[in-house]
């Protein structure tokens, strides 16, 4: 028989021998063979994945998911249209239908607040001096822009920190776009003060070129003020875009592209290219629309071929936005050649065009001082050569000069912010439909006939609903907003009222 | 942990060192089987001297030549035998007789028996008996109504059905609910119930509280459900039992016979057979007519023309020539498509036993085919379980091995929809088994719908199979360290392995099929929606890999002193649980063409050149615990029992991973005790107890969605995309659940550029166990000498720190904060009645038993730290969700809804006359049922025995998604109605705001073009879930068990069968549900063993019910 000594050194032992063995067992939580939590991940690990995440925002387009990204702006600035290859339903409905509800939006919603979330990171996790954090800041400003611009009162002051608060409030969306500026204020100093870092690697939009992000940080700003133009404060646009001249760097004078290293791997191709390229469901089931293509045809604009390809049946062809009875397949134009160049193009971020013709639009209005004329040509020798318009240069300028129509040349032009906006929706043609939608709503511009086609015969819509996930999970303060179907009418604060 | 152990030794130390008895007789008491006789008391006569046996039938007692020792013990007469003067060994041979209510003998935790009476605590036990009385093949389906408080909910009606089991309802917002499964003293994935054969469990024993759970610590908030497979008893014997069953759909839903198919889609086009036109829509009027591919049936009544002179054309031979179908319907034509499922089981087994240990085998071979054509199900395997005893050493060892395959039909090349989904979503015209020969078509599939694909196409080429081995294996050892003190370790390693390929078949269209673009027939439509070019065939196989290795090892101590007996058990636990899993697919087809709705996004992908992609996965967790557990009896009528146990887990972070939890509670026997009922002829047996316990549950454990193609659960995760299936389920135990992973940017990495983006999960800093609190009080009582046995429980537990990823904003950038926050408080009462017997004559017998449970989970707060929320939405689907809301009963499901005025009268449009819809989802109801009523009356005739159960639930509401899905396609009778414009039933409309008057003329009104009825079915109504959640509850007759015992005697003189029984079983037979939930068993449902209860989809098949026969022989 054991005897009690015996026992409790047995005990004592297996105990001893139990916990020594089992201590760093329980210490392996952390090493997950699964993947790389953010604990481990600095910004750079963020910063060019997060920049494609925008181009997604912007140019991607999901044929379940019409709402994820601006594709409806597309169709709704007369761009693309649906053709016969798809029946319609879901999300492409409503947009035929100018009637997004609330659960249209919860996609666009969310991704572009996870990709501020992402910046966010950057900003707070990058090595010291990087530009990265300031860079952030830039593109975390024309994020928040997109909200405003499609929602109008947004979470903003408490946003983004979850941490915080779960049901964040909803702010001003004035107060929001004075703070848009001085954020912008901050992305400069910040970019001032930053030095070359091994972080420039994962810039691939600018590599780390400070004077660039210093031109793009302007011209968003001008973005953001311009917006306020003619509907906002004018004194205070107007004294923010001195500021701009003022700090001296200028505008952006080249396209801001994002080239992470896209190439043909079926992985690994530019986004926009992957959901509308040759092969996918969208070549086949989105066209030319055919109002735009009748514009264009009747400005004698040679962009309409780069923006469109040959339909099947040879000729340029397209669609009405909404028509019910549709033309067929074969006698409509996919998205064109300058569109579609290759899987390895690069992503869009904003193009030289709107630089430039922001700019000659703030001249023309006398906020800054200038040549409009010359800006404006810049703008469409921009565009053209974007295209890869032979010649462009050439092209552009015969185009403008050997045209009498006041929307294409500036100096017959009677109307002359008219002929602007117009080249600025054309230059954006499938490329920022937001943009587009934005001017339309902010001047009028272009006047677009609103096809008879459609559910409840509604307008084009002033914005958006706030998404279902919000009355779900963030009700009390949605609900402050009051907003209802009838909303779908009411302008953005700075839009035409 | 060293700190605690020592403690634990001094403890024991001291009891060591108590004085020890002198002069013993022992011996070892055995029925007339040979089998021991566990716990039985021995007192000497006339004297209050005690002792009580062991597990295996040994006792000691100190006594002197001459003492009359009286043997008593649950279920034998007592016995009694006087010690002689000389050697002191007494062997004790006693009769069993039938239970006494005061001397049960149950299993508790870590699989040591006890006296029920000393127990402060519900328990209850099933035997086989009554388990198998239905021949079940998963045994949890057995328990179905059975015991109060008990809640087997079965997710749908595949071959290999998940069975979610419960006890008292829902403690945790998120985690785990279901009850902890122990086999042999072996924890087990719930999982695991569908791999043992019913007919090889000896009990159940369910722990339904707390209290009695204790020592299993984390999860057994949850309770426990004790496993005990057989053991060898007595002289060599042998069982075979063959059960042969047929199952059918009982319940279809209703559809309409009368209207043809037209979705808005018009047009016109050849006519194959004449070369003339068909117009879709009526050239004069200018009016839709009908449109034989349409999934959608609002086209013109079969009655009111002759389309093409009765023919629809469905499809071409090799050669070119034309099929047709009759244009009129066919009322059978989609219920027909399901057939009878076949199942066959076959069990040997056989077992004995000697002095010195037994065994006992067994076999089973179980195969079933599924209501789906060519749907299979098949296990086999085997266990065997020995036990010995050498003088102080005595062994157990078990193992089992079980392969489990199931081939099923899978999802769709377009939209991966389910053979049901496909079924249901077919025209009236069509007569589904004329198209089952699909290989006479030319594009194989027999085309009768552009959106819903001949469901006979996913039967024959796209499977989706699984083979699912199985071991199980444990070995106790227990030494007797002396007369009162043993020591037992236990270990148990179980592994699963599961090897499951998918595929889905290439297909090819001719171009006639492919819409005009391809010169084809059908102007519009077609096969429009389906990518033009050809996928190539889709494989993939997902592997994964469970191991769960749990050590224990205690000491357990018993001893009498005086009026006291002390019973205490101390020990460790250690648990390593590892998981592994592979995913590939041939194809990143779902990556690039079909959408991003079914790209896995698993962060270990990897994805090839070729094409294909794999990913890997792997989990692990450790658990380690200290425990110990001390009861006291008095007078063996008062029993005061408490317990105390400390984890430590991996995974939390280190300074939350350790926590401890006690349980105490109180018992006595007042029968035994007081006066008046020790006297009383009324009642036999009256008990009361009271109990308190604590139990911490880290609740992080899940699963790992593996594969895309399976058709488990599909749809639960996407609602609202088509596809949203998955193939497995890969255990994670809540391993790095803290860390969450940071997603990947489609592409990257570019070079050496990496494209994270952060998880939309965020987890607390510090994040810590969740905590129960339950209080429970219960009373037994035995009447008319136990003739009447009621048992009552009221049970109340809090929930605290609760582990909830709370669904944040997205304005937040993140989805969910994963965080402590939350109570839920749940009760209830339960109460078991059983009259044995009611009626009894000397040939006849009626027995009734029942039990009645009421139970509630009311969520008291969501609040935590930062977080004010008032709810929370867990389970996303389609028309709403399920949510957990403070005041609310829980889950509560939440849905759209039109605008109504404050009577609840539907606002219509002043001149549109149609609703619009309110976009804050309004209360529907609680998904979990309240009422529970069981009632198993049950007669016996001589040899011939008829039992039955019948099940009431009650109190909860349920959302048929279905039948959304029905009114948008027009089939469902209810759509038959309201086919022209029509003034909305008891709508308002609002003249100024807050004001509404009744609409008395304002009709719906429709878009050029489109019928009404499209519209309004279509677009408007089906917007809203209110109309689809009806009442779930409901009545059904669970089994009914017709057993004759065939007498031995007709078989002359032999000695070789000793036993046969014959019986006719029916399982499910009626099922009675209030009118307005006519789609589908209320049971059901989606989110398969998930919490979010309450929705049903088209993704579980009908209800149906089971016939079977069975024959048992016993020989030897």
């Amino acid at each position: 028989m054991l005897t009690k000594n015996k026992i409790v050194i047995l005990l004592f032992g297996c105990g001893s021998l139990l916990a020594a063995s089992c201590t760093k067992k329980l210490n392996t939580n952390i090493d997950d063979p699964n993947g790389k939590s953010s604990v481990v991940l600095t910004g750079k690990d963020f910063f060019a994945g997060a920049l494609v995440e925008d181009i997604n925002n912007i140019g991607g387009v999901n044929l379940y998911n019409a709402a994820d990204n601006y594709d409806y702006a597309n169709q709704w600035m007369q761009y693309w249209a649906r053709n016969n290859g798809w029946a319609s339903s879901g999300a492409q409905q409503l947009v035929e239908d100018f009637s997004p509800n609330n659960n249209f939006s919860d996609g666009v919603w969310g991704s572009l607040y996870h990709n501020i979330y992402d910046f966010n990171f950057v900003i707070a996790n990058s090595s010291k001096g990087s530009i990265l954090p300031g860079a952030s800041r830039v593109m975390r400003v024309m994020l928040f822009q997109d909200l405003v611009d499609q929602f109008g009162n947004i979470p903003y002051s408490e946003a983004e920190q979850p941490a915080v608060t779960l049901t964040p409030k909803y702010d001003d969306a004035a107060a929001i776009y004075k703070d848009l500026a001085l954020q912008l204020d901050t992305a400069l100093t910040d970019i001032a003060a930053s030095q070359s870092t091994p972080d420039d690697a994962s810039d691939v939009m600018f590599g780390g070129a400070k004077t660039l992000w210093e031109q793009f940080a302007n011209t968003v700003k001008l973005r953001v003020l311009l917006r306020q133009v003619p509907n906002g404060d004018q004194t205070y646009v107007a004294s923010e875009i001195a500021k701009i001249v003022q700090q001296g760097s200028g505008f952006l004078t080249v396209d801001a592209l994002v080239q992470p290293g896209f190439n043909n791997l079926p992985t690994k191709q530019n986004p926009f290219y992957n959901d509308y390229g040759p092969g996918s469901q969208n070549y086949n089931s989105f066209c030319a629309n055919q109002v735009m293509i009748n514009f264009l045809d009747s400005i004698n604009d040679p962009r309409v071929s780069y923006y469109y390809a040959p339909s099947p049946a040879g000729p340029l062809g397209g669609e009405p936005l909404g028509n019910n009875t549709f033309n067929l397949a074969s006698n409509t134009s996919p998205l064109g050649p300058s569109l579609l160049k290759s899987p390895s193009q690069p992503g869009i971020i904003m193009l030289a065009a709107q630089s430039l013709l922001m700019q000659a639009e703030a001249v023309q209005r006398g906020l800054m001082t200038g040549d409009a004329a010359a800006l404006y040509q810049q703008g469409v020798e921009a565009s053209f050569s974007f295209l890869g318009v032979t010649n462009a240069v050439a092209a552009a300028d015969s185009y403008m000069s050997g045209s009498t129509n006041g929307l294409v040349n500036f100096t017959s032009s009677t109307n002359k912010l008219q002929t602007i906006l117009y080249q600025k929706w054309i230059s954006e043609c499938a490329i920022d439909g937001l943009e587009a939608y934005c001017d339309y709503r902010r001047t009028g511009y272009p006047f677009i006939a609103v096809p008879s086609q459609g559910a409840p015969g509604m307008p084009i819509p002033q914005r958006l609903l706030y998404p279902e996930t919000e009355y779900t999970q963030n009700g009390a303060n949605v609900n402050t907003q009051n907003q209802t179907l009838a909303d779908l009418t009411t302008p953005i604060f700075w839009a035409k009222p | 942990m060293r700190k605690l152990l020592l403690l634990l030794s001094i403890w024991l130390g001291g009891l060591l060192v108590a004085n020890a008895q002198t002069r013993e007789v022992t011996g070892k008491i055995t029925d007339n089987t040979g089998t021991p006789v566990p716990y039985a008391t021995v007192q000497i006569k006339g004297t209050k001297v005690t002792s009580v046996a062991d597990a295996d039938g040994n006792y000691r007692i100190r006594a002197a030549a001459g003492d009359v020792l009286v043997f008593t013990s649950s279920g034998i007469a007592s016995k009694e035998a006087t010690v002689q003067s000389g050697g002191s060994g007494l062997n004790i041979v006693v009769t069993r007789v039938s239970q006494n209510l005061s001397e049960v003998v149950v299993t508790t935790a870590l699989g040591i028996r006890r006296q029920a009476r000393e127990l402060g605590y519900a328990t209850t036990q099933i035997k086989t008996a009554e388990l198998n009385q239905a021949a079940v093949v998963n045994p949890a389906t057995g328990l179905a109504a059975k015991v109060a408080g008990v809640d087997i909910r079965l997710a749908d009606n595949g071959v290999n059905p998940q069975v979610k089991v419960t006890f008292r309802g829902s403690r945790s917002i998120e985690g785990n609910n279901a009850a902890l499964i122990v086999v042999d003293g072996i924890p087990v994935d719930q999982q695991y119930l569908a791999n043992i054969n019913p007919n090889e469990i000896e009990d159940i024993t369910i722990l339904k509280g707390s209290n009695a759970a204790a020592l299993y610590g984390m999860s057994a908030s949850n309770g426990v459900m004790l496993i005990t497979t057989k053991k060898g008893k007595g002289k060599f014997s042998l069982t075979y039992q063959n059960v042969v069953s047929a199952e059918h759909i009982s319940y279809f839903p209703s559809l309409q016979n009368e209207y043809s198919g037209f979705g808005g889609e018009g047009g016109s086009t050849t006519n194959p057979a004449t070369g003339g036109t068909i117009y879709f829509v009526d050239p004069l009027s200018g009016l839709a007519n009908t449109v034989p591919f349409e999934n959608e049936s609002f086209g013109a009544p079969y009655s009111s023309l002759d389309f093409q002179n009765g023919q629809i054309p469905i499809g071409v031979d090799q050669n070119g020539k034309w099929y047709f179908t009759p244009f009129k319907a066919v009322p059978n034509g989609r219920k027909d498509f399901f057939v009878t499922g076949v199942g066959d089981q076959n069990e040997l087994s056989g077992g004995f036993s000697t002095k010195w240990g037994g065994l006992f085998f067994s076999g089973d071979h179980t195969s079933k085919q599924g209501i789906i054509p060519y749907d299979t199900y098949q296990r086999n395997g085997g266990r065997f379980n020995g036990n010995a005893t050498w003088g102080k050493l005595s062994v157990q060892i078990g193992g089992s091995y079980y392969n489990v395959s199931t081939n099923i039909a899978g999802n769709s090349y377009y939209q991966y929809r389910p053979v049901y989904y496909l079924v249901v979503d077919q025209l009236a015209s069509t007569d589904l088994k004329s198209i089952k020969d699909i290989s006479k078509f030319q594009n194989n599939q027999g085309f009768v719908n552009a959106y819903a694909p001949n469901p006979w196409w996913n039967i024959f080429n796209s499977r989706s199979k699984s083979s699912q081995d199985q071991l199980l294996s444990h070995v106790t050892l227990s030494y007797k360290i002396n007369d009162w003190l043993t020591i037992t370790g236990r270990t148990g390693y179980s592994r699963t392995m599961e090897n499951a390929p998918s595929y889905i078949d290439s297909i090819t269209f001719p171009s006639w099929l492919l819409g005009p673009s391809g010169g084809g027939l059908w102007n519009n439509g077609g096969l429009a929606n389906f990518p033009g070019n050809n996928p190539g065939i889709q494989r993939e196989v997902v592997k994964a890999h469970y191991d769960d290795w749990n050590t224990d090892a205690y000491f357990t101590a018993t001893r009498t002193f005086g009026k006291f007996k002390f019973n205490l058990i101390a020990g460790g636990n250690y648990r390593a649980r590892t998981s592994w899993g592979d995913w590939y697919s041939n194809q990143v087809y779902y990556e690039n063409v079909v959408g991003a709705n079914f790209i896995p996004s698993y962060p270990s992908k990897t994805l090839h050149s070729d094409g294909t992609a794999d990913a890997v996965f792997s989990y692990k967790r450790y658990d380690q615990s200290a425990y110990g557990d001390l009861s006291i009896g008095y007078d063996n009528w008062l029993f005061l029992h408490g317990s105390y146990r400390n984890d430590w887990t991996s995974i939390l972070a280190p300074k939350n991973r350790s926590f401890s939890y006690p349980s105490v509670d109180l018992s006595a026997v007042l029968s035994d005790k007081l006066g008046f009922l020790q006297n009383s002829s009324t009642i036999s047996f009256l008990k009361v107890r009271l109990g308190y316990a604590n139990t911490g549950n880290v609740s992080l454990d899940n699963y790992q969605r593996m594969g895309v193609m399976g058709n488990i659960g599909a749809g639960t995760q996407n609602a609202g995309t088509y596809n949203g299936g998955y193939t497995y389920l890969l255990p994670t135990f809540g391993a790095y659940a803290i860390y969450p992973i940071a997603g990947t940017i489609p592409g990257f990495p570019f070079g050496n550029n990496n494209g994270y983006s952060q998880s939309g999960t965020l987890v607390q800093n510090g994040l810590k166990p969740e905590k129960t609190g339950a209080v429970e009080v219960g009373a037994q009582l035995g009447l008319l000498k136990n003739r009447i046995n009621l048992e009552v429980n009221y049970y109340d537990q809090q929930s605290t720190n609760q582990t909830i990823p709370l669904q944040a904003s997205t304005a937040t950038g993140i989805t969910s904060y994963l965080t402590n926050a939350g109570k839920i408080n749940n009760y209830g009462v339960e109460i078991d009645l059983s009259l044995n017997p009611v009626f009894k004559t000397r040939d006849f017998r009626f027995d009734l038993s029942g039990n009645f449970a009421y139970q509630n989970s009311k969520v008291i707060s969501i609040e935590g730290g930062s977080v004010e929320l008032d709810q929370i939405n867990f389970g996303q689907i389609q028309l709403g969700g399920i949510y957990a809301e403070a005041g609310k009963s829980y889950p509560q499901i939440k849905v759209t809804d039109f605008q109504r005025d404050p009577q609840g009268h539907i606002i219509v449009g002043a001149s549109s006359g149609l609703p619009t819809l309110n976009p804050n989802p309004i209360d529907a109801g609680s998904g979990n049922f309240r009422y529970f009523l069981g009632l198993s009356p049950s007669f016996g005739y001589k040899g011939l025995t008829l039992k039955a159960v019948f099940d009431y639930r009650g109190g909860a509401k349920i959302l048929n998604e279905e039948g959304n899905v029905m009114d948008f396609t027009g089939i469902y009778t209810g759509d038959a109605a309201n086919r022209q414009a029509f003034i909305v039933p008891g709508s308002v409309i609002q003249t100024s705001p807050g004001h509404y008057v009744p609409n008395t003329n304002v009709p719906i009104s429709s878009v050029a073009g489109l019928p009404t009825s499209l519209f309004w079915w279509a677009n408007y109504y089906n917007q809203a879930g209110m109309p689809y959640v009806t009442s779930a509850d409901f009545w059904k007759l669970r089994e009914v068990a017709l057993s004759y015992a065939v007498p031995i005697r007709i078989f002359g003189k032999q000695n070789v069968l000793k036993q046969l029984d014959v019986s006719l079983i029916g399982r499910n037979l009626f099922m009675w549900r209030p009118k307005t939930n006519n789609l589908t068993d209320p049971e059901f449902s989606t989110n398969g063993l998930g919490n979010a209860v309450g929705y049903t989809t088209e993704f579980q098949t009908p209800p149906t019910r089971v016939f079977s026969a069975s024959i048992r022989a016993n020989i030897f």
